[in-house]
């Protein structure tokens, strides 16, 4: 894996999204990756051959979201 | 007897009031003095209901004069999380965020359950904001504080209902459980609370963290009163499609709140019961005190004195799980906020949107292999419950952090939570007293299979008939309420 400044990659991911932490909540978040990778990559490590993800897709459910309700913006 | 009653279990309110002791009415004021006397320094409520829940009481009392008993919850009142709709009023999610028109207009299902039983809805409890803060001054709402020690934390994120029950201020109420919101809370203030398998109770009308994560259930005085308001949860409702019918649990439901009655034979669950013991996992993990452990080999002890088999079992991905259940959480939480934390960073409080923020950093494909990892240890759990027919755990490593404590990193922590690998596998998990580390409760976890609630819940009650930990009351809330 290359290497890569965590707090530069932790800023311009939020910013993708549109959130703009503070600089010092970026560094912060930044001190945060690491760990955060770490876990990640653990999750890599365990053999779960072709297991699908258990949050499946099922086509019968009739799944409609918006009925646990939303923040009141579209999201 | 009226004064004497708040810190009664609900089946021992349910025979005062048929008995004439106490009025609905009576009760509902009774907990509402005590609410006037400590809410002020816990923090247990958002909002109260006071009139409307003295309307709803006195309706109680009318129905059970004429006839009319809807079962052990009628004229019983109740505390709410305030991230359950309710008729009364905006829910708050304890943010300034939540638009005030969020919910479905009513009652979530769950609330009208109850209603519908004859419970009373005392008000909203207080929460973590969004269920995932922490206790932030800087905002105007409460902050729950423990009854055993109000210089420490209730734990959340059900912390007002946790702390609500403790103190007396009602004698259960609903919570919700992602990665340990019920259980941490009935750990901390020394009550019980149970998450429910996944799907078994709906979480329509209910602020959303995580969704595949989310739970509701009850916190109570003991394993039985949980029973109770799970029988009435329990259940499928069109608008939440995870919900299941379960008729196993429906066929065990009315045994469990019979539990340790008259004639009952509560102890007999444990006659050769196999209990899984996951010490490696949790006790010797590292992050677990050493007051814990004693509280935790102590009622083992208890257990296996009353017949139950112990077995040390190495629980399969527990570390693993834990992760999943956290980076799973995240992500799908910073979906549903993404857009108003691009809009309102700072109406959101400190540790909330920085813990949000983490799920804007998990890759779609890294969501994927949380999701798979669930799946594969959902199959290697699954063996191990053919092998014993419940797992323990200490409920947490800790006793109740004081406010500002930061002897640990952000990662041990979290390893100090031993709840949230049963979001993980969405299994049946209980939590009860058991015992005390410095005169803080401590919590003795009870995990089993998918829809097993029945047998969870009868250990658990089987355990609270040899001991009396959940009848333990904090000194701060047994003073005269004048």
């Amino acid at each position: 894996m290359g290497t890569y400044d965590d707090t530069a990659l932790v800023a311009g991911m939020l910013a993708s999204a549109g959130v703009q932490p503070s600089e010092e909540e970026l560094a912060t978040l930044g001190r945060l990756h690491p760990a955060l990778r770490r876990q990640v990559d653990r999750l890599y490590a365990v053999d779960v051959g072709d297991a699908a993800p258990v949050a499946a897709f099922r086509p019968g459910d009739g799944l409609d979201a918006g009925r646990r309700g939303s923040l009141g913006n579209g999201s | 007897m009226v004064g004497e009653l708040r810190f009664l279990e609900i089946h021992e309110l349910a025979a005062a009031l048929r008995a004439g002791e106490v009025t609905s009415v009576q009760l509902t004021q009774e907990y509402q003095a005590a609410a006037d006397r400590l809410d002020p320094e816990l923090g247990t409520y958002i909002a109260r209901f006071d009139e409307a829940a003295l309307a709803a009481a006195a309706r109680a009392d009318a129905e059970l004069a004429e006839g009319r008993d809807r079962g052990l919850l009628h004229g019983i009142p109740l505390g709410v999380k305030d991230i359950i709709a309710t008729e009364e009023g905006p829910t708050t999610a304890q943010s300034l965020v939540l638009d005030p028109g969020w919910g479905p207009g009513g009652d979530a299902p769950v609330v009208a359950r109850l209603r519908e039983a004859g419970a009373i809805v005392l008000g909203k409890t207080t929460t973590m904001e969004f269920a995932i803060g922490a206790p932030d001054r800087s905002k105007p709402f409460p902050v729950p504080k423990n009854p055993w020690d109000t210089g420490h934390w209730t734990g959340g994120s059900s912390s007002g209902t946790g702390n609500g029950v403790a103190a007396g201020l009602f004698p259960a109420g609903l919570g919700s459980d992602t990665g340990g919101s019920i259980r941490l809370p009935a750990a901390y203030n020394g009550v019980s609370g149970h998450k429910p398998t996944y799907g078994l109770v709906p979480k329509s009308g209910v602020v959303p963290l995580g969704f595949t994560y989310d739970h509701v259930g009850p916190l109570a005085r003991s394993a039985r009163d949980c029973a109770v308001l799970l029988d009435v949860l329990a259940g499928p409702d069109p608008a939440d499609p995870t919900t299941v019918d379960a008729p196993a649990w429906r066929r065990g439901a009315g045994d469990v709140a019979a539990v340790d009655g008259p004639g009952g034979d509560g102890l007999a669950v444990l006659a050769g019961l196999r209990v899984g013991v996951a010490r490696a996992a949790t006790v010797e993990g590292g992050a677990c005190e050493a007051g814990v452990a004693a509280c935790f080999d102590a009622a083992l002890g208890v257990l296996a004195q009353a017949g139950a088999e112990l077995v040390d079992v190495a629980f399969p991905l527990w570390d693993e799980l834990h992760d999943a259940c956290f980076l799973g959480l995240f992500a799908e939480a910073f979906a549903w906020h993404r857009a108003t934390l691009a809009q309102r960073w700072a109406d959101y409080g400190y540790d909330t949107r920085m813990t949000i923020a983490l799920g804007g950093l998990v890759s779609a494909g890294d969501y994927v292999q949380a999701q798979r990892v669930r799946s594969r240890g959902q199959v290697e759990v699954r063996a191990l419950l053919e092998q014993v027919d419940v797992v323990l755990t200490p409920t947490t490593g800790t006793v109740a952090p004081a406010f500002g404590e930061r002897a640990m990193g952000r990662e041990q922590r979290l390893r100090a939570l031993f709840s949230p690998p049963f979001n993980s596998l969405g299994l049946p998990a209980l939590s009860v007293p058991m015992g005390f580390d410095g005169g803080l409760p401590t919590g003795l976890q009870i995990a089993g299979a998918a829809f097993a609630d029945d047998l969870v819940l009868r250990v658990g009650a089987a355990y609270q008939q040899l001991t009396d930990w959940h009848r333990r009351l904090p000194e701060l809330s047994v003073a005269p309420v004048s």
